[in-house]
């Protein structure tokens, strides 16, 4: 495998080698004309535009920042953060995205831009096109149903046979694992929640217990990934605003599962929940934001001295990364 | 003529490229790079930040692309949807019946075409995350300075990131802010030949 450094300056380089087909390379007129509008009106408050404004010489005003070497007739530039540099006369290829490409942990929308950018689709056919193969049991929701990995346009001859070779493989993925037609959607949203709550693949059957038990107990499941689904909130914690989201999929307003998955899943999120670990544990805590290490607990006083561990992580090792996480669940 | 409008002209004609490139990593898209970096030079130069040396008007007007690229993403939704075949739109068959005809691309050049469709698929606070880390060389700090983000949002948003893209492209992430960890990292390869 090579160095992904080394790939995007050589992307940053193709894509500089097109800016010469640009309108802007060409001609920059227009944003000259915007920045002089622009200066123009705040001329009259005596602020640096309007030092320029007045014809200060160009050496002059450019000392005024006092970094660097000026820009002016016979200076000469240094090296730029930058560069795009490469060999000379390379062909420059258009690249063209023949591939769907559909990590796990991601919602459905993107997928559907994906699929519509490789097939050369609106979005909108995209997800009919992607939806007309989903069995009833989806009740018409793509969310969970497209398995990850990479799609090749050269690989089937129209996009719906894609489509339906997407849910296919899903489908294949759940009767390998056991699971009855009936069980499907539960086991996906199962399955998703998994997914976007285990940092490594060793903790999810122990997740999906955790879930299991916590739904046989009717108590609340309060999963942060539900609350991120739901609002699409920044950071790593939630806010108690953001976990008074009213939606149906928010796990801390609403009893059960959520009404459907909440992102894509990988076969071992799937087998996790087709066969979890065997454990009375109801409560689970990252407790190392680099390595995902998780603690389980069986009761809520253990619980909360695993969210001290979080807790004294975070001050330890970054002190400002916002709300810390409440004791719950 | 006056001396920001001489220091715009010599940063278009010695950093334009450099900067499209960024943007174009960014955007995957020629039109939507061209923006950001025209967007970007208006807001710098408007602001009496291109006055300085070359080198720090270019850092302002990356800067300027990254933060116009996280916030346009977020109105993505509001905004009509491009056709697609638009020129310059690299997702498009149709813009690769407009190019001429290219030789054989070399291996390295694949590889890095293969990153960029798989950088795509990612929101674009990760990718924003991706970028700077990796074409930049930056450290997480770095990278959290920049985007004005906790060190920890960022080590969060880059592990997401390079959780996804291990699925679907075989490119080696070092990172040394995160260990190894029991993640498989196999890439799930369809056809309607085999099942994988």
């Amino acid at each position: 495998m090579t160095n992904a450094t080394d790939h995007f300056a050589t992307l940053e380089r193709l894509g500089a080698q097109q800016f010469r087909d640009t309108s802007l390379a060409a001609d920059h007129s227009d944003v000259t004309r915007t920045v002089r509008r622009h200066r123009t009106v705040r001329a009259g408050v005596g602020t640096f535009a309007g030092i320029g404004l007045v014809g200060a010489g160009a050496y002059g005003l450019t000392q005024i920042d006092g970094v660097g070497d000026p820009i002016g007739p016979g200076a000469t530039s240094s090296p730029a953060p930058s560069q795009s540099t490469g060999p000379v006369g390379e062909a420059v290829p258009t690249p063209v995205q023949e591939l769907v490409l559909i990590p796990v942990g991601m919602a459905a929308e993107h997928s559907v831009d994906g699929f519509a950018r490789a097939w050369g689709l609106s979005p909108e056919q995209a997800r009919e096109i992607l939806e007309a193969p989903l069995p009833a049991h989806a009740e018409g929701n793509l969310e969970g149903w497209l398995a990850p990995g990479r799609w090749s346009t050269s690989e089937w001859e129209a996009p719906e046979l894609m489509a339906q070779a997407m849910i296919t493989a899903t489908v294949e993925t759940l009767e390998s694992n056991g699971i009855e037609p009936s069980r499907w959607h539960e086991v996906l949203t199962r399955a998703s929640l998994v997914q976007m709550e285990a940092r490594r693949e060793e903790d999810m059957p122990h997740v999906a217990a955790v879930i299991s038990n916590r739904l046989e107990m009717d108590m609340q499941l309060e999963l942060d990934s539900t609350v991120k689904y739901a609002s699409e909130s920044e950071g790593v914690f939630t806010s108690a605003d953001e976990r008074a989201v009213d939606s149906p999929y928010n796990t801390y307003r609403n009893r059960g599962l959520p009404p459907g998955p909440i992102s894509t899943v990988s076969e071992e999120a799937i087998a996790a929940v087709a066969m979890p670990l065997i454990t009375e544990d109801l409560y689970f805590v990252v407790v190392n934001l680099d390595s995902g290490e998780m603690l389980f607990a069986a009761d809520f006083e253990q619980h909360q001295d695993n969210v001290l561990q979080l807790q004294e992580w975070v001050m330890q090792n970054d002190p400002d990364l916002g709300p810390s996480p409440s004791p719950s669940p | 003529m006056s001396s920001w409008s001489r220091a715009l002209d010599t940063l278009v004609r010695e950093r334009g490229a450099a900067l499209f490139g960024y943007a174009y990593v960014l955007t995957g898209n020629r039109a939507e790079a061209e923006d950001l970096v025209h967007d970007a030079l208006v807001r710098t130069f408007r602001r009496g930040r291109g006055n300085g040396s070359i080198d720090s008007a270019h850092a302002y007007v990356k800067h300027a692309i990254t933060t116009a690229f996280i916030d346009g993403g977020r109105r993505a939704s509001a905004r009509p949807q491009r056709a697609p075949g638009d020129v310059g739109d690299v997702s498009t068959p149709a813009s690769a019946a407009h190019a001429p005809p290219t030789p054989d691309h070399s291996p390295d050049v694949a590889q890095a075409l293969d990153l960029h469709a798989a950088i795509l698929t990612l929101p674009p606070r990760e990718r924003a995350c991706v970028v700077l880390r990796y074409l930049d060389d930056r450290p997480i700090a770095g990278v959290a300075a920049e985007l004005g983000l906790a060190t920890g949002t960022v080590k969060r948003y880059l592990a997401d990131a390079v959780a996804k893209l291990r699925t679907i492209v075989d490119v080696d992430f070092d990172d040394p802010t995160h260990p190894p960890t029991d993640v498989r990292v196999s890439v799930n390869h369809h056809s309607t030949r085999s099942k994988s």
